[in-house]
């Protein structure tokens, strides 16, 4: 197998011009399917800062996805097939949501489960942490 | 690394400076560095993390412009 060895600077150099072009290259794909597609549908799946500021504070990502696609929490229950008052147990975190109505929420909001998952973990970390510093402060 | 994973004090930091950004983003920002040479995109740094955004106008708006933020990604790591 061949070895390279580089300076730090020029490795620093090489992953700077390479994080460049990718950068570039995705806004590329964004100018595109906006050219194609129309500004509105193009970022239809793009979150006002508001709302990432709402998700980053811990909220449910359920029930910001729910105010991004503007339904109330009736219409996105029935478009789900879940019960209201079992949506609003688990916007409110007093359940976790079975695997089953998480993926037929995500579905419903056309969300891919990944993404809720992974802000829904974000949101368990950041309790931990604000809890820690809070012990930690005592 | 996902923007999911970012410490929420990086967060909230990227948050407020790209709030400063689109307050007014054709101006010159510290925070702000530029894309290619293109005047309507920016990266913008918050620690080892940056924002890649263009700012765009939509067809049925008359003045108002939109930065959109389309990625947030970690700087690659390298064992020292």
């Amino acid at each position: 197998m061949d070895t390279v060895t580089l300076p730090r600077a020029e490795y620093e150099a090489l992953i700077s011009r390479l994080e460049e072009a990718e950068d570039s290259a995705a806004i590329d794909r964004l100018e595109a399917r906006i050219d194609e597609e129309g500004f509105a549908a193009a970022t239809a799946d793009y979150l006002a800062v508001e709302l990432v500021a709402r998700l980053s504070a811990g909220e449910h990502p359920i029930r910001v996805w729910r105010a991004h696609r503007g339904l109330t929490r009736e219409a996105l229950a029935a478009a789900a097939g879940v019960s209201p008052s079992y949506l609003s147990e688990i916007e409110t975190r007093r359940k976790p949501g079975s695997l089953d109505a998480m993926m037929k929420l995500a579905a419903a909001l056309r969300v891919p489960l990944d993404d809720i998952a992974a802000w829904l973990k974000a949101g368990r970390q950041s309790e931990k942490n604000m809890k820690g510093a809070a012990e930690g402060s005592e | 690394m996902q923007p999911q994973q970012m410490p929420l004090r990086e967060a909230r930091g990227l948050l407020r400076k790209l709030g400063e950004f689109a307050a007014d983003p054709f101006a010159t920002h510290s925070v702000a560095l530029p894309l290619a040479g293109r005047p309507n995109r920016a990266r913008i740094r918050q620690a080892d993390w940056r924002a890649v955004v263009l700012i765009a106008r939509a067809e049925d708006t008359v003045a108002e412009d939109t930065v959109i933020v389309e990625r947030v990604d970690h700087r690659r790591e390298v064992y020292r």
